[in-house]
């Protein structure tokens, strides 16, 4: 039995957004419609006709704006469609598949490129069928993911760094030199100890601070940031370990789940070593914690799922480890100018200010955080921009894995022994680097 | 290995350098519990389990005790008592592969000044030297002992074994924590951890290389290296003197090495990179079976010069159940939905052998039966009297006399030498559950009538069930139930498995949002009882072959290599110790059977009986049409999310996530019995009370698929979420009587991509009245984590899933087997 009442009514998409997506069918067909010009050689310049597989990570954005990008690169040119492959795992379980899978155009992590190129899977880009100009439009940081031994194997397809989350209506970050908000651990230290007045104000704060620190990747990149955040590093420009026990002791110690019998208030939240990207911001969205470390894709992601929620973006403590995914084209493809052709479309300005605006991805061209409509629509985009040009990369090493593996393996027995670190971990390390 | 001893042993020797320096760790009642030694002027080394008993704290804590540690040197010149506190960086607790142990002391005073720090030398030369140690036996007590003796070679964890000399002294209680010393170069190369029990007169230490390096002053480095280069030359130079022209010779012989050796020599090479083999496991048994794949990368790797040539992503594959293959099953197709396609599967409990021998008409694929694990009754320590139950617990009864026992109350007898125990008995889903299913066969009576197993089986279970809030899943979810009552009165005897018993046992995690804690206290704690008629679990190990290009030579040759493995020696150890399991054709050790004896579980089973067969497709069939027409029809409520975020697109952009969840509930409508009561209510800010009907509550008619035809094709999504409103509603609204004249199993379905937003301060009130589950399907931005959802799922014994808003039809399915009634039958 239905109710007889009519309530729903159709609506028309807002002219906001009809605006918006004719500006980047224009923008696109600009693009490549430069590419046509100049390219004679053959028929059809993107090569032969043919569906391509890109295979990608999950789209966690808002409005999977990557699926709109790609149904609009397939409108453009259905001779030349491209299929998404989407692998729901997370860092390591997307490069598992990746090695054993046949595609045509890989959407990676950063971290993988130099792995795919010593493994062989990689074709480098035709730099010559490349607009002039177009790789300086890139910002400096995440265009270098992309190049290993001095080839430019892949172009970026959103950067990524860590930023302090916060509660805006229970803190007021300070600002660093620059200006920008950036939250210390002093502040996080003195948050942990005021909880008592900061659940007068919400009673499900439980803890000052939750991020990433299940054993994998994200625990990885929590545990660099603590120690450069402590003064430490990880290796040093020759590629070598810089393990220093105390540092890097004093670092995780930071990070360290409370003990059971240990009577608060808590630093750390609970449990956050059992929690993900994800479940770190269900904790922090549904009003657990004070402070949250995560990405920027997550700022939309709260505010979608409650539009009221009081959040604030600022700068970790320290430096960021530098994310983010890259486009390559997969060395056996065999519609290799297709592919760089919806890899120039898909880092483009204009899909780059959809995927940032609407899909919440940090861009990779400059001419968006230059912007002045994205400015005025973004206010944390001066945080995001800041936090990219002090970021770090990861070791860049093609056994990354092993090595990303041994050390999250040691941060999680660290962080739930008080921030204790095997004092064989240097050399562990150093092994596996060599594959070992 | 045990970490105490059984001899007496004399004290032998007096306060050299090296036993000054040894102090003995002090109990609460002034005994030793044992040693310790100076690694510099602060510091002292002992292992953790002799400072946790001195405090009579658990052995594997996890986190340092910050308690102080009373010491005594004995040897030193007065014998002196100081305190010492345990640095938290440095502790290391023994793990359950018996790594580990170590822990590093602070002194709060000086040391006493006879007392000098020990030198601790990594050292590989231990053929014909002998050793000693000084420690703290039992029998000798704070006086001191001497062992002496050799130095073996490699066992588990890295330590290394040590067997007393003819007229020495043997390892005993109290050595743990001493140091010991090479007498032939006086450094001391390890420290004693443990002794055997089984063998008299040997014990374990720790090498000093896996021991905390020690730090030493610029000053001391100096001195050091001073010392041995003035000693070097001086004996190089004495040496020329006498014999020049030998030493002549030596040196261009030195030179013509070097010119020979340099090409050859090089630094170690890098390794290739490594075959990556993707192997699928069922969430349950997901840590174990990292474990066991990290064994195997090792196992490779010292085949391979140390290189790492094989890398095993694990990760979980819950099942997908599929309704049109009964009993539920995974297949191949079924494995990929993550996006990965598995080269391993390593199955769980979630299928059969019979299962996988149906998927060979699916894929190419090699399976072997690697170690099953028998269904057991766990029984709260706590509810077992040791005395009136041992007896049951070792295969002397029937599951259906053990489940007529457990359901009788306490001293009622109830014939044939049955007496009343007055457990109660939860059980997992036997719809989605192999565990449930095979059960349900052993005490269902197969030839009795659908009013029979109702009264006799299903309603105590559900009685119980609703008394403990336990959830309608499988036996992961009961024991994480379990783990949250800790002891409370409601907490039931659940059926599972064997190993998921010593897991729960050992605070592991047990699967799905289950994670590990530490253990559980001795009453909480699950005891086993074996049916005789029980049947097993098998654990199969899957090999995939897809076709190229989706699975390489040099992967499928890696897979099949880790096939092998998993089934020869290496493998059945690992699957034993990392996965708690009982390898098929594995002869248990003694500390085997200690870690089942320790752990609920008992090593003597099957006691000689002869094993249950498997229970055949077609009884499982007989048992599904049996369950569905005696257990307890549903009342459901479907609470659809109808605010604004659920117009957006999801999966492949056609259909909203609003569509995919109705598309969901109009397929599990097919599901419904004769008594079972379906609603469809919508709820958004939207609508004028937040909250509105748009299928009454009522058994099964064709008006209903049109009614959500209907809202699929009219309704926009639109405005806010009053989801508190929402729940609250909808439990009222299931409490109310219904149309069948049975009980009815109550319960909420709602489905949401988002956080209230519109609910202001009300929240859902479960107390009091009939029983209504609230499940909770979170797509989209929506959590599970939101402390009062967690709440209102828990209480009600209802449960919160994430789902992928691309397949939440495919979760509301699932959900719908376990909620509807099958009354067809």
């Amino acid at each position: 039995v239905t109710s007889g009442q009519h309530f729903w009514r159709d609506r028309l998409p807002h002219p906001l957004w009809l605006g918006m997506t004719a500006g980047v069918v224009i923008g696109a067909l600009l693009t490549l419609g430069g590419v046509a010009i100049v390219r004679h050689s053959d028929d059809d310049p993107l090569g032969p006709s043919g569906t391509m597989v890109m295979l990608s990570g999950d789209d966690d954005s808002p409005n999977q704006e990557r699926h709109a990008l790609k149904d609009l690169w397939n409108a453009l040119y259905p001779n030349h469609k491209v299929e998404l492959h989407e692998v729901k795992q997370g860092t390591r379980g997307q490069f598992a598949q990746m090695v054993n899978e046949a595609a045509d155009i890989y959407n990676l992590d950063v971290i993988w490129t130099p792995k795919l190129v010593e493994g062989g899977y990689l074709r480098p880009l035709d730099m010559s069928r490349l607009p002039k100009g177009f790789l300086g439009g890139f910002l400096e940081k995440p265009l270098s993911t992309g190049r290993y031994r001095g080839t430019q194997w892949a172009l970026p397809f959103n950067t990524n760094v860590g930023l302090m989350f916060y509660r805006s209506d229970l803190v007021t970050p300070p600002k660093n030199v620059k200006g920008v908000p950036q939250i210390d651990w002093q502040t996080v230290q003195q948050a942990a100890r005021g909880l008592p007045a900061l659940q007068q104000k919400d009673p499900n704060i439980a803890a000052a601070y939750t991020s990433q620190l299940q054993d994998n990747e994200g625990l990885t990149v929590n545990g660099f940031e603590a120690i450069w955040a402590a003064g430490g590093d990880i290796v040093d420009q020759s590629g070598r370990i810089r393990f220093d026990p105390t540092v890097w002791q004093a670092g995780l110690t930071r990070l360290a789940i409370p003990r059971v019998d240990s009577q608060g208030p808590d630093l750390v939240l609970r449990g956050s070593e059992n929690l993900d990207e994800v479940l770190s911001r269900d904790r922090f969205g549904s009003g657990r914690t004070v402070f949250m470390r995560n990405w920027p894709i997550e700022y939309g992601n709260l505010l979608a799922a409650n539009p009221k929620f009081p959040v604030g973006v600022a700068l970790l403590p320290g430096p960021s480890a530098l994310g983010g995914a890259d486009l390559a084209i997969a060395k056996h493809s065999r519609y290799p100018r297709a592919a760089q052709a919806l890899i120039q479309f898909l880092t483009a300005d204009s899909s780059q200010r959809l995927l940032m605006e609407r899909g919440g991805y940090a861009a990779t061209r400059t001419s968006v955080y230059d912007d002045p409509a994205v400015q005025q629509k973004l206010p944390d985009l001066s945080v995001i921009k800041e936090a990219i040009a002090e970021a770090r990369m990861r070791p860049v090493t093609p056994f990354y894995d092993r090595f990303s593996k041994v050390f999250s393996e040691a941060a999680s027995a660290a962080i739930r022994l008080g921030g204790a670190l095997d004092p064989r971990l240097g050399d562990d390390l150093t092994k596996a680097l060599q594959g070992r | 290995v045990a970490k105490f001893g059984r001899h007496r042993s004399p004290g032998r020797k007096s306060g050299d350098g090296f036993s000054t320096a040894v102090a003995s760790v002090l109990g609460v009642d002034g005994k030793p519990t044992g040693a310790a030694f100076l690694i510099s002027e602060t510091d002292l080394l002992t292992c953790a389990h002799v400072v946790t008993r001195a405090l009579r704290l658990p052995d594997f804590l996890c986190a340092a005790p910050d308690t102080r540690v009373k010491l005594e040197f004995p040897l030193a010149n007065p014998p002196a008592i100081r305190y010492a506190t345990v640095v938290p960086s440095a502790w290391q607790p023994e793990r359950r592969d018996e790594s580990g142990d170590v822990a590093r002391l602070r002194l709060v005073d000086h040391a006493p000044a006879s007392a000098h720090p020990l030198r601790l030398v990594q050292s590989d030369q231990f053929f014909g030297h002998k050793f000693e140690a000084f420690g703290f036996p039992a029998s000798t007590g704070r006086t001191g002992s001497w062992f002496n003796g050799d130095v073996r070679g490699n066992v588990r964890a890295g330590w290394m074994e040590l067997v007393a000399s003819e007229r020495g002294h043997p390892i005993e209680e109290g050595f743990s924590g001493a140091p010991v010393r090479d007498q032939r170069t006086h450094h001391v190369v390890g420290m004693v951890v443990a002794y055997d029990q089984e063998r008299e007169g040997c014990g374990y230490m720790i090498p000093s290389r896996l021991l905390p390096a020690v730090k030493r002053t610029w000053l001391e480095v100096l001195q050091w290296v001073f010392t041995a280069v003035a000693a070097g030359v001086g004996r190089v130079l004495r040496e020329v003197r006498k014999h020049w022209l030998r030493a002549l010779a030596a040196l261009v012989e030195a030179v013509a090495l070097f010119a020979v050796l340099t090409p050859v020599v090089r630094p170690a090479p890098t390794c290739s990179q490594p075959v990556v083999v993707r192997v699928a496991a069922s969430p349950d048994g997901l840590g174990a079976y990292q474990s066991v794949a990290s064994e195997y990368e090792q196992w490779v790797a010292d085949r391979h010069n140390g290189c790492r040539a094989v890398s095993l992503y694990v990760y979980p594959v819950a099942p997908v159940y599929d309704a049109s293959a009964v009993p539920a099953g995974t297949g191949p197709s079924g494995l990929t939905y993550t996006g990965v396609n598995p080269d391993v599967w390593l199955s769980g409990a979630a299928v059969t052998l019979d299962d996988i021998q149906r998927f060979e008409s699916e894929a190419h694929l090699a399976y072997q039966q690697i170690a099953s694990t028998p269904l057991v009754l766990a029984v709260p320590r706590r509810l077992v009297n040791d005395e009136r139950d041992s007896k049951d617990r070792r295969g002397t009864r029937l599951w259906s006399e053990l489940f007529r026992r457990a359901s009788l109350s306490a001293g009622e007898a109830g014939g044939r030498g049955l007496t009343g125990a007055g457990w109660s008995v939860v059980r997992p889903d036997p719809v989605t559950s192999l565990v449930g299913r095979l059960a349900t066969a052993k005490f269902y009576n197969l030839a009795g009538d659908v009013a029979q197993a109702r009264h006799d089986i299903e309603q105590p279970i559900e009685d119980a069930q609703d008394a403990g809030g336990y959830p309608l899943g499988d036996d992961s979810a009961l024991l994480c139930r379990q783990r949250t009552l800790a002891g409370v009165t409601g907490s039931a005897a659940i059926i599972t498995t064997e190993q998921a018993v010593i897991r729960y046992n050992l605070g592991l995690p047990i699967g799905g949002n289950c994670t590990g804690q530490s253990k559980p206290d001795a009453d909480v704690r699950l005891a086993a009882f074996y049916p005789a008629d029980t049947p097993t679990i098998d654990q199969v190990v899957v090999q995939l072959m897809w076709p190229d290009p989706m699975q390489g030579s040099a992967v499928r040759r890696a897979a099949s290599d880790f096939r092998q493995w998993i089934t020869g020696t290496e493998g059945k150890t690992a699957l034993l110790s990392d996965g708690d399991l009982r390898p098929l054709g594995y002869t248990l050790d003694p500390s085997d059977e200690n870690l089942l004896t320790d752990n609920g579980a008992l090593p003597e089973w099957p006691f000689n009986h002869d094993l249950s067969g498997p229970v055949p497709p077609s009884t499982q069939h007989a048992v599904l049409k049996l369950y569905g027409a005696a257990h307890i029809p549903g009342r459901v409520l479907v609470a659809l999310d109808m605010s604004g975020s659920m117009r957006t697109a999801a999966g492949d952009r056609r259909r909203t996530r609003f569509q995919i969840a109705l598309d969901g509930v109009k397929a599990s409508l097919k599901l419904m019995g004769g008594d079972d009561e379906f609603g469809l209510g919508l709820f958004s800010t939207a609508l004028p009370d937040g909250v509105q009907m748009a299928v009454t509550l009522g058994q099964r008619a064709n008006a209903q698929d049109a009614a959500v035809d209907n809202v699929r094709a009219q309704v926009v999504p639109n405005g806010d979420t009053p989801l508190y409103r929402a729940i609250d509603t909808g439990i009222k609204t299931v409490r109310a009587p219904g149309g069948s004249n049975r009980p009815q199993r109550r319960a909420v379905v709602v489905l949401t991509d988002g956080q209230d937003t519109a609910s202001r301060t009300l929240r859902p009130d479960v107390s009091g009245g009939t029983r209504a589950r609230v499940f909770v399907v979170a797509i989209g931005e929506a959590s599970c984590g939101i402390p009062a959802l967690a709440a209102v799922t828990s209480d009600t014994g209802g449960q919160c899933f994430t789902a992928e808003a691309s397949t939440v039809d495919q979760t509301l399915n699932a959900l719908f087997e376990t909620l509807w009634d099958k009354g067809d039958a």
